[in-house]
């Protein structure tokens, strides 16, 4: 009996000890199915918020809490995310608020250690003394993902109003040291981003670089081909002084021409370029033997039209000198009484000048009817031998 | 050895007068007076184009057509032949044109000299004095600087100073 009774006390030991065995790995079972959950969860993930939101729903339903609050802070850059659930409402965290709340964590740490991967529970309950926060933590816990990357989880109480576990602090512990290596490469494939960002604009600019050297260069290389046109023309130009070229004289003629013809068409003192003789009737003409009759008989006067110089060297005999240039003074001393009628002859030209058609135009400009141009002038009078005055 | 001395003294002198003679500076003073000459002498030969085409009519050598245009045109090539001699800008050309100018007043004079025409020159003023052989000689001493000009002006021509600063530049 004593032996049943014995071996009954046995068995019912043997049998606890299974139970806590079974127990104990259902627990490891569990832990270890959180743990490949969360990893499978913030695998695929490289925004911190995001892997934030993933974990905090992922303790809190492992550890069936109400309240939950991570908030993590880049330094370095002065950014921070916050992920929340449950039924806290926290005000707009800035960064200056954000980065006081990491400190008092760090305050409050067990372990006050800032280096890489480093977890460590929050063991002061007077962390928030002086400020408002929304939830009172059941379980506090900083981490540091680097010296310059850090932040805290903050559970609220369990709904079952049981108190955390040693096993389900070593849980969350080593989630949390998961969460942490997947933050830290959020992190890394930020700076990763960044940097190809950075590499990127680099390019363009290596790029835009490139396309302003090459357009620089092209630049310049037009720019000596201009030098070198200019260096050549000025070369020419240096050895053309010396010379005398065609076009030199067309232009000095040319701009002569030009010049001389404006000025005269405004001139008070202009001539006229064209003949006057041209747009005239032609004079009467008289022959040398007729004009000596008339002027035997004194029934002509003869006119002398050439300048005095001419006609002080020799001249008809009895000739009037009377050139255009002084017609109007000559004229009034000598012609003023003579009768319109009578028989005026006139002569004088050269290659240069037909003064006889010009003084003859001008008598008949004043009425005189019966004027006429000897023919072939003081030199068929001197061929005929007819008398001459010097 | 007395007539070698005396050779070589000879050649001396003749070095020294080509020097002289041949002389930019004298050059340019033939420059400034020959182009002072043909400007004075075209103001009034452009103001008073009448009496100038009277004077160009008594020579009797261009025909009758053509005086007025030539008394109108020539005194304006002169100014501007001148005026660029003076400054040395196309100088040589200018220079040239006005050895044609003289060439052609020499061969005028010579040929009214001949003729005894009764006239002045008419370089200057319609009213000059009555053209002889010293016109001529003066016409010919022109001429000759003119030449002299051209084959020796080199200094402080405008255009090759411009020319040279770019060049520097």
């Amino acid at each position: 009996m004593a032996d049943a009774e014995h071996y009954k006390e046995s068995h019912q030991e043997i049998l606890e000890e299974a139970r806590k065995t079974r127990e104990n790995l259902d627990r490891k079972d569990f832990h270890l199915k959180a743990l490949l959950d969360t990893s499978r969860e913030l695998s695929g993930l490289t925004d911190p918020k995001k892997i934030m939101d993933a974990f905090l729903l992922m303790i809190m339903g492992t550890f069936s809490v109400g309240q939950g609050y991570i908030l993590f802070c880049d330094r370095e850059s002065k950014i921070h995310w916050v992920a929340e659930r449950g039924d806290i409402e926290t005000p707009e965290t800035d960064w200056e608020t954000a980065d006081s709340l990491i400190f008092r964590c760090f305050d409050g740490a067990e372990n006050k250690s800032l280096l890489p991967m480093s977890i460590s529970k929050v063991v002061d309950n007077n962390i928030f003394s002086g400020i408002e926060f929304p939830m009172t933590p059941e379980k506090a816990l900083f981490f540091a993902a680097d010296t310059q990357a850090m932040g805290f989880i903050f559970l609220g109480p369990k709904i079952s109003e049981t108190l955390f576990t040693e096993d389900e602090e070593e849980l969350l512990f080593t989630l949390t040291a998961s969460f942490v290596i997947y933050l830290k490469n959020a992190r890394a494939f930020t700076t990763i981003q960044n940097l190809n960002k950075d590499l990127e604009k680099r390019n363009i600019e290596l790029e835009q670089t490139i396309t302003e050297l090459t357009e620089a260069k092209q630049t310049i290389s037009v720019l000596e081909k201009a030098g070198d046109r200019i260096k050549s023309l000025i070369h020419h130009e240096v050895k053309r002084i010396g010379q005398v070229a065609p076009l030199d004289f067309a232009l000095l003629f040319v701009i002569s021409i030009v010049l001389s013809l404006l000025f005269n068409l405004t001139s008070p003192n202009g001539i006229p370029v064209v003949p006057p003789s041209w747009k005239r009737p032609a004079p009467d003409f008289i022959s040398v033997e007729k004009t000596q009759k008339a002027l035997k008989k004194n029934q002509a006067v003869i006119v002398d039209a050439r300048p005095v110089e001419f006609y002080k060297q020799e001249h008809i005999l009895s000739a009037i000198n009377m050139p255009p240039s002084i017609f109007d003074i000559v004229y009034m001393m000598k012609f003023s009484n003579v009768d319109p009628d009578t028989e005026i002859i006139i002569y004088g030209r050269n290659i240069s000048r037909q003064y006889d058609e010009e003084v003859a135009h001008r008598l008949k400009m004043e009425d005189h009817e019966n004027v006429s141009v000897l023919k072939g002038g003081i030199f068929a009078w001197k061929k005929k031998g007819y008398q001459l005055e010097k | 050895m007395e007539e070698k001395r005396i050779s070589v003294g000879k050649m001396k002198i003749f070095k020294f007068a080509q020097k002289i003679v041949t002389h930019r500076y004298l050059s340019l003073a033939f420059r400034l007076y020959i182009a002072g000459i043909f400007i004075y002498a075209a103001m009034y030969k452009i103001s008073y184009a009448g009496e100038f085409a009277e004077t160009i009519a008594s020579y009797r050598i261009i025909p009758y057509w053509s005086v007025n245009i030539t008394a109108v045109v020539m005194p304006w090539l002169e100014l501007i032949c001148g005026l660029l001699l003076i400054s040395g800008i196309r100088a040589k050309a200018a220079v040239s044109v006005i050895i044609g100018l003289l060439a052609v007043f020499t061969i005028a004079i010579v040929v009214n000299l001949i003729r005894d025409t009764p006239i002045g020159c008419g370089c200057f003023k319609s009213l000059d004095e009555k053209m002889d052989w010293t016109t001529l000689v003066r016409d010919l001493i022109w001429l000759s600087m003119a030449i002299h000009i051209y084959f020796f002006d080199t200094l402080f021509h405008l255009e090759k100073k411009s020319i040279m600063r770019i060049k520097d530049v």
